[in-house]
């Protein structure tokens, strides 16, 4: 039997709302002008002629209560067709949006792979980046400094580590991305559709 | 046995939970944001860092032309170039910070959608590049002050007990840059309108500041209105303090630094509000 120490991902009730049609007129003016028609029971001038007119409770309920225990160890997969949530949820996870109710507990350094070498600067080389992208992926420059060499050997663009990116091939570029991602040592590790990275050779790793 | 979270995620209620020791650390970030920003700023530039050097002195050379020479303003008997010099690095210093920072969100947004770290970092990074930018500027102003001390025919200048305070100084500058940054990088994550405001406030916010005229130019009434304009305060003592000009008005220094501090507070407060949802509306 599993005791609760070996949970590493606890989500209770989760629920995340999105608002349907769109949210505001993206202009102050705008905005003030439907609520005000809104307040005199006039049609809203801003509105599409014909188009339906959302409610403002019209709500979209992108994730409706997941309860999911993942245990230390685990691998969990999610499966879905289209617009089921998996996105989301893996927003939730990596914090990127917060939730509308519900909590996740986390036990163990989380890191998410939604996509690699977020914050990668072309004008920058390839080592600066790294320090870059891992202390935007949490990591500590100490932490980097220690793994810098094991980095730049699992790149495999030893070579061009003093260049700025924005000279790389894709290749090269997103090798060295994910080298940095796969050093960081977590406990929790989410990815969404990004292992399609490098040769034959290179996904072997 | 109660068993002890890493993290727990929730939707944020709380309005106080500002997040702060998170920020903290996070603090080779923040450093190596600035050492980022520096060092792509002027790639592939000609005059490279050079150009730090020649705004503040083609400003001045401007300022000097149209509002000496032209309006024929009083500098408080110190040397125009310099008098102008040093109100517009204070300046800079202030505005820049804030329209660096009030581009946080929708400047970052296709970062801060992918991966999470405490959104706080990117606009303290901005403003601790601003006064880095300050810094040099600074040092401009000091080379050429020694330069105008040497010249003949020149009016007298002298640096006071004032100057000592500048580190304050600087750092209020970039506060309220910074807090009225972050407060219109909020905002904007839904209505862009203010992203046109700032552009064109700025530089008319200039001119309802000291910079290029000398606060004693002004009187009764509307000296008290301009000393309400938190910034004002704060160039009137740098000048003071480094050329021995204009006024020290205590009093309104004061006041701005409690404008200061509530404009950070309300900005921490909303930036901290937006931040969780942000990329929902953005």
């Amino acid at each position: 039997m599993r005791s609760e120490q070996d949970i590493a991902i606890q989500i209770t009730g989760l629920k995340k709302m999105y608002r349907l049609g769109t949210i505001g007129g993206g202009t102050l003016q705008g905005d003030i002008q439907s609520w005000w028609a809104r307040v005199r029971h006039k049609e809203d001038p801003n509105s599409k002629i014909g188009a339906k007119a959302y409610k403002k409770n019209e709500t979209f309920m992108a994730l409706d209560g997941i309860d999911l225990t993942v245990y230390k160890g685990e691998r969990v997969g999610i499966i879905g067709h289209n617009g089921a949530g998996k996105s989301t949820l893996l927003k939730l996870l990596s914090r990127v949006t917060g939730p509308t109710e519900g909590e996740i507990k986390l036990d163990g350094r989380i890191s998410s792979m939604l996509e690699v070498g977020t914050g990668f600067n072309g004008e920058l080389t390839g080592r600066e980046n790294i320090y870059l992208n891992g202390a935007i992926l949490g990591m500590t420059k100490a932490e980097i400094d220690s793994k810098i060499e094991q980095i730049i050997d699992f790149s495999e663009v030893r070579q061009f580590i003093d260049t700025p990116v924005k000279r790389y091939s894709s290749g090269m570029y997103v090798k060295l991305a994910f080298a940095v991602a796969s050093h960081l040592d977590s406990e929790i590790l989410i990815m969404d559709e990004v292992l399609a990275v490098g040769d034959m050779a290179f996904q072997k790793k | 046995m109660q068993k002890q979270w890493t993290a727990v995620i929730k939707p944020k209620k709380k309005l106080l939970d500002l997040n702060l020791k998170e920020t903290f650390k996070y603090r080779d970030l923040i450093w190596l944001f600035v050492t980022r920003d520096i060092k792509t700023r002027y790639k592939q530039t000609i005059l490279g860092p050079l150009w730090f050097v020649i705004q503040p002195l083609m400003a001045s050379v401007i300022h000097t032309l149209v509002f000496g020479n032209i309006a024929g303003l009083s500098t408080d008997g110190v040397p125009q170039f310099l008098f102008y010099l040093a109100g517009s690095i204070t300046w800079a210093l202030f505005s820049g910070a804030l329209t660096a920072t009030s581009n946080t969100f929708v400047g970052n947004a296709h970062v801060f959608g992918k991966v999470y770290f405490p959104r706080l970092t990117t606009p303290i990074a901005t403003s601790l590049t601003q006064i880095f930018n300050f810094l040099i500027q600074f040092a401009i102003f000091g080379v050429t002050a020694i330069v105008f001390a040497f010249l003949p025919d020149q009016p007298g200048f002298k640096v006071t007990w004032v100057a000592a305070l500048t580190p304050l100084l600087l750092i209020q500058l970039s506060v309220l840059g910074l807090g009225i940054g972050i407060i219109i990088s909020s905002l904007t994550t839904k209505y862009r309108d203010l992203q046109v405001l700032v552009g064109f406030g700025v530089s008319l916010l200039m001119y309802l500041t000291p910079v290029v005229y000398s606060a004693n130019t002004v009187g009764g009434k509307l000296y008290i209105a301009l000393m309400l304009n938190p910034v004002s305060p704060a160039i009137e003592l740098f000048r003071y303090g480094w050329l021995g000009a204009g006024s020290t008005p205590w009093m309104y220094w004061g006041i701005s630094w409690i404008t200061t501090l509530v404009v950070l507070f309300i900005g921490i407060i909303l930036f901290n509000k937006i931040e969780k949802n942000f990329m929902d509306t953005v």
